[in-house]
């Protein structure tokens, strides 16, 4: 009795499981879209105490996706017209070991908005005339140090009431190690 | 051939025998047929759900569930659609000797249809965007399900059953289709 219900069960899990991953298919209403330095870190060769270390984000609502001829409009498609990532600096104690360093008000806003919820938010925003969402902030180094820069390479649509689908982003950012670092030290 | 067609009666007729003591025992396996209701659907979300049961030997028995729902209710789900119709025949095999309380295994076909949100690239003059589209389907699922039943008096059976099937021919349609069930009826 008790083996046939695991066969019974197997079977059920079989039919589960073979329905499930159908890799060209939209999986639970998002799609991502990949494109190339859509996140710049502004890169100097060294920095002095004081400096300002900057980050931007820019690209357009118009995206091109892989297997169609025109682009897609990404704020068509989410609604959305704010685009977040999330970043946080840290710093080597004499320990050797990282700790993340809360900027907090000291964070130099130029374009879009910030939000430090958890870690640093930065928050892209569409510009209606250019088409673009922008985002621009200066990170002040005022201790002298070994910093690394963490950033996502994922940029998220913030929802809206009307959207039906979460258009990612997925990018390069020029600068960064294989773990997605910004490596430096300010003398 | 003689001796082979002699033996074959010899074994059908103690086979009929043995149904018939069996019979004897259990009264309920002289009743063969069994009409229910699935009750969670009417209190729960308003769709009513009819299975007749005809019992073949005793441990296999076919049927079919049929199930309309309520035009005004919204039953959208982003799994399974909005269904407005499912009719499911069904073969079901009793692992339990004990006829008043059973467990049971079942494949079901389901003949289905109703409406579907799905997200669909569409173009305006330049740019290409998504959204969310309504399609019609009516589609074919196959799939199984485990269950229980016991009898109350013989005649009274409470049903429990969880399944699932998977539709086979329509892209509109919702991949997968649950087969649940708590109902009760009459054996007759």
């Amino acid at each position: 009795m008790k083996k046939i219900l695991n066969y019974v069960t197997a079977f059920l899990s079989l039919i589960v499981l073979s329905s499930c991953g159908e890799p060209d298919e939209i999986v639970m209403g998002s799609k991502t879209i990949t494109i190339d330095n859509a996140i710049q870190i502004e890169a100097k060769s060294s920095y002095q105490l004081n400096d300002v270390l900057y980050v931007n984000a820019t690209f357009s609502r118009y995206l091109q996706e892989k297997g169609f001829d025109t682009l897609l409009d990404i704020y068509k498609s989410t609604s959305s017209d704010e685009y977040y990532f999330n970043f946080y600096l840290e710093k080597k104690s004499a320990y050797g070991t990282w700790s993340a360093i809360d900027l907090g008000e000291k964070l130099i806003i130029q374009k879009g908005k910030s939000s430090n919820y958890y870690g640093n938010t930065a928050i892209c925003l569409l510009d209606q005339v250019t088409n673009l969402y922008e985002f621009r902030a200066g990170i002040p180094l005022l201790e002298k140090g070994t910093y690394r820069l963490n950033i996502s390479k994922t940029i998220f649509p913030s929802y809206s009431n009307n959207s039906y689908i979460a258009v990612y982003i997925e990018t390069t950012i020029n600068g960064v190690d294989e773990n997605g670092r910004f490596n430096f030290s300010v003398d | 051939m003689k001796t082979r067609f002699l033996l074959v009666l010899l074994f059908t007729s103690i086979s009929f025998n043995a149904q018939e003591l069996d019979g004897l025992k259990n009264p309920i396996l002289n009743l063969k047929n069994e009409l229910r209701i699935d009750f969670g659907k009417i209190i729960l979300n308003s769709r009513l759900q009819l299975t007749y049961e005809y019992f073949i030997k005793n441990r296999l028995s076919v049927g079919v569930s049929a199930m309309f729902i309520n035009g005004q209710e919204k039953t959208y789900n982003s799994f399974q659609g909005e269904r407005k119709y499912q009719i499911d025949p069904f073969v079901r095999y009793s692992f339990s000797n004990n006829r008043r309380s059973l467990f049971y295994a079942e494949f079901f076909s389901s003949i289905n249809g109703g409406s579907n949100d799905k997200i669909a690239r569409l173009n305006n003059e330049k740019y290409g965007y998504y959204d969310k589209i309504e399609y019609h389907y009516t589609d074919v699922a196959i799939g199984s399900s485990i269950g229980y039943k016991v009898y109350i008096a013989h005649r009274f059976p409470i049903n429990l059953n969880l399944g699932l099937g998977f539709n086979l021919f329509n892209n509109s349609s919702p991949a997968l289709l649950s087969r649940v069930g708590i109902s009760t009826g009459y054996r007759f």
